[in-house]
């Protein structure tokens, strides 16, 4: 049953789904699930097009490319009911994320994300709203940590690669853990779940990929893939991505490293031995090639995955959770997804 | 270009040629699709509307409302009679060019997912298989005919038949007709039969709710306007939309609204019937809504006529010239029509369906049908369902559902060639919290009221109906939502190691 790379989450999950679902049960409500609230799709397209553009613009410093993330960032709410810490953890600033009025439960799963930008802006709070809505939807209580790992180009590769791995080290004795990571970041997630397994360490039960970047080859033109901006058509479709921005970032975390190494793009790399992949990508995304060969590759290794194309949304659309009824679907579904890894034998 | 039907390669198969599979083969031709074909297991197109041609056969929904809304048409009356609906199934076929499209005498019996091609196989009772990347079963709910198994009932000497089989061959005038059944077909059809009959004798397990229908033939003034001035059609269907809602309200969820319509019913049926005992008959010992509200301006002045006896006792054995009722009644009949329904709870069960890993959908809708939205079930990517579980409706029209139903269809052609997937999975966890959903939403409605029908399964659980607004669904329905899915990738064999 377990060699069945796409076997289908056993009935008792479904089962328990669905008692879950019932026993929260809201009768009241008139309206199916999944009729979400948010705000219109194509206005919020049209302001992160905005965002994108003015935050990810290559011609301005890195710095002041974070300053203004972080203003736009700042500005996405946030689920009710969502406490926010941080510390230190396996030496690397830390973020951890738990729900208030789960605090006291039984020990918790950890999930440890791995937030999106380039390698060179960003940090925790890009990644907030997706990662609140995840621990919302879990069937079980869920701690998040989001690592503040360092920023390419004052650190490029490996330092990223180091602090992730120092964090995992850090709770791989506290419980069962599941990994995710958008955009750099779910490159990140997947390229140290490789390096724990080359180590021979513990595996985590699960790894979410929101967007992933696994090809950075693809970015600099270097040979083994598509490149970034063979298809006009999706560059004018991404209102967030420009393939000059992501050559930029390539660069700079690459710093002299081949971007055909497996630690720098884990879409080289042998996937075998892998715990379920969950890969989400967003239609008009000019990464989304890289997430789609990923689930193929997963296939042909025998690791099971899950692809979902979210046709018609942009790049790490999840990260609008709460403000896109879609972002808060995709988060639900990793939710989803991480509980049902997390219930599987094998797991406690 | 029509394709030769013989093609064993197709982008869409449709099982079924009645209102749902005629619709989606519509919409997909004006969105430009044409590789599809429609199979259909009888001689002819129609579906419902085609096997139930008894006498007075009429939708209970002003035809405004029961027709596609991209296919508009002059209906000579305000609730058409079956052949009117039929002869606008055919114009629906003429108008598109369908009849190429179809292959009458196609039955199929099997459907297979092949995972390394990521297409279905389609299986027919000739043995033939054909291949198709999506499949849409579009056989409805009401369509094989349930005759109780009465003993002796090979014994009868004259003529018997369900009314979805009606013999048009038996003159009924001057005989003695016994009627099983008081449901939606009997009640169209005994006032027809009674017209003619020497005597008629309905069989009556539990009384309905017949409520009047505002039926009348349009003047010619009237329907040259509305050809003058289309709008009116749109609120005529708008008005009669609005009052399905209304009802849908206390079926769903207003109990005092509910009280108000049945106090309502009371006192129309009290000016029906003076006769204390024949109102004590025709009063239903269930919820109104419960079972399936019916609509007749000619139920209760039939059943006062002289040559009419309404029987409340079940029939217990079928004798040569007659039958016997549970208390030991004898009733002489020379004919013997069964207005009995439909095998309902066993939702495409007349197809072998195996998914994803050989799974089976027997064995996954074992509890009953697990769906979402009634349109996919999680383990059988690229198969859709019109009019499937749970999207049935105890107050509207069907054609509104069908036609959100079809929108997913197109909607999910349409995301699997933008991002380049084989294959469509609804998730399980989707399934799931739908599958929730309704089982809490249905606890307040009338259908899980304690009563016996076909809208719930033997323990209750509603498997039919829509348990809220239909525009709720639509909502829903009409924008394919990619998150609610997962992609299915074509199985590749497992590496040598």
């Amino acid at each position: 049953m377990s060699a069945d790379p796409t076997s289908l989450p056993s009935a008792p999950l479904a089962l328990a789904e669905e008692a879950r679902a019932g026993a929260r049960g809201r009768p009241g409500l008139l309206a199916p699930p999944g009729l979400g609230l948010g705000v219109p799709r194509g206005l919020l397209r049209g302001f992160m097009g905005l965002v994108g553009r003015w935050a990810f613009d290559p011609a301005v410093p890195f710095e002041a490319q974070r300053r203004r993330l972080a203003l736009a960032g700042r500005s996405l709410p946030r689920p009710r009911g969502l406490g926010v810490v941080g510390e230190v953890v396996g030496g690397v600033p830390t973020e951890r994320l738990w729900l208030t009025r789960r605090r006291a439960a039984d020990p918790a799963v950890t999930l440890v994300h791995f937030h999106g930008g380039g390698y060179c802006v960003g940090g925790p709070f890009v990644a907030r709203a997706f990662v609140g809505h995840v621990l919302l939807g879990a069937s079980r209580p869920v701690e998040a940590l989001l690592p503040a790992y360092r920023l390419a180009p004052e650190a490029p590769f490996p330092a990223a690669l180091e602090d992730a791995l120092a964090v995992l080290d850090a709770v791989a004795e506290q419980g069962p853990v599941v990994v995710s990571g958008d955009s750099a970041g779910a490159g990140l997630a997947l390229a140290a779940t490789l390096a724990r397994r080359d180590a021979g360490a513990s595996l985590p039960a699960a790894v979410v990929l929101h967007c992933p970047w696994l090809d950075l080859g693809a970015d600099l033109g270097v040979a083994g893939g598509g490149r970034r901006d063979e298809d006009p058509a999706l560059v004018a479709r991404d209102v967030v991505l420009s393939p000059a921005w992501l050559a930029t970032c390539a660069e700079a975390y690459c710093g002299g490293r081949s971007p055909l190494d497996p630690a720098v793009s884990p879409l080289h790399a042998d996937l075998r031995g892998l715990p379920p992949l969950l890969v989400q990508v967003a239609g008009d995304d000019l990464l989304h090639p890289d997430g789609r060969r990923l689930a193929v590759a997963a296939e042909q290794a025998g690791v099971p995955c899950q692809l979902s194309v979210a046709v018609g949304l942009w790049h790490d659309f999840g990260m609008q959770a709460g403000l896109l009824a879609a972002g808060t679907r995709a988060a639900k579904q990793a939710a989803a997804f991480l509980s049902g890894a997390l219930m599987a034998p094998g797991t406690s | 270009m029509v394709e030769g039907l013989g093609s064993a390669e197709w982008d869409v198969a449709i099982i079924g040629a009645g209102f749902g599979g005629l619709g989606l083969a519509a919409r997909l031709l004006d969105a430009g699709r044409e590789r599809f074909v429609v199979l259909e297991a009888g001689q002819d197109i129609g579906g419902t509307w085609r096997d139930n041609t008894y006498p007075g056969a009429a939708c209970d929904v002003p035809s405004h409302l029961y027709s596609y809304s991209f296919f508009p048409a002059t209906w000579p009356r305000r609730f058409a009679g079956q052949p009117e609906i039929l002869a606008y199934l055919r114009r629906l076929a003429d108008a598109y060019g369908l009849w190429p499209r179809i292959r009458l005498g196609a039955d199929v019996v099997r459907l297979d997912f092949d995972e390394t091609s990521c297409t279905w196989q389609v299986g027919l009772a000739s043995g033939e298989t054909l291949r198709a990347k999506v499949v849409v079963s579009a056989v409805g709910q009401l369509q094989r005919p349930r005759v109780p198994a009465l003993p002796g009932l090979e014994s009868f000497s004259g003529p018997s038949w369900h009314s979805a089989r009606w013999r048009h061959d038996v003159d009924l005038r001057g005989l003695r007709v016994g009627v099983v059944g008081t449901g939606a077909s009997a009640i169209q059809f005994v006032p027809e039969v009674a017209k003619v009959a020497a005597q008629t004798v309905v069989f009556q397990r539990s009384a309905p709710y017949v409520v009047p229908k505002v039926d009348r033939a349009y003047r010619p003034a009237e329907l040259a306007l509305v050809r003058r001035v289309p709008v009116l059609r749109q609120l005529d269907r708008a008005r009669v939309y609005l009052y399905g809602e209304s009802l849908g309200l206390g079926l769903v969820r207003s109990r005092a609204w509910l009280a108000v319509l049945t106090w309502l019913w009371r006192r129309w049926m009290w000016s029906q019937v003076p006769d204390p005992a024949l109102r004590d008959a025709c009063t239903p010992d269930s919820v109104m809504g419960c079972k399936r509200i019916l609509f007749s301006n000619d139920w209760y002045r039939t059943l006062r006529r002289e040559d009419v006896v309404l029987v409340t006792e079940a029939v217990a054995e079928v004798l040569p010239g007659g039958v016997r009722t549970t208390s030991g009644r004898e009733v002489a009949l020379d004919a013997l029509i069964f207005g009995t329904g439909f095998e309902t709870t066993d939702f495409l069960s007349t197809i072998e369906v195996s998914g994803r890993g050989g799974r089976r959908l027997a064995e996954h809708w074992a509890a009953g049908p697990r769906t979402h939205l009634g349109l996919a079930s999680s383990g059988f990517p690229n198969l859709f369902f019109l009019y499937g579980p749970n999207t049935n409706l105890g107050s509207n029209s069907i054609l509104f559902m069908l036609e959100g139903q079809i929108a997913h269809v197109l909607g999910a052609l349409a995301t699997m060639e933008a991002a380049g997937l084989p294959a469509l999975e609804v998730r399980p966890e989707v399934e799931a919290e739908f599958m929730a959903w309704v089982e809490a939403q249905s606890r307040r409605t009338a259908w899980t009221s304690g009563c016996r029908s076909w809208y719930t399964t033997a323990e209750g659980r509603n498997t039919h109906n829509w348990p809220s607004f239909t525009f709720l669904y639509r909502l829903q329905a009409d924008r394919f939502d990619p998150l609610a899915y997962r992609a299915v990738l074509p199985r590749v064999p497992a590496p040598v190691a």
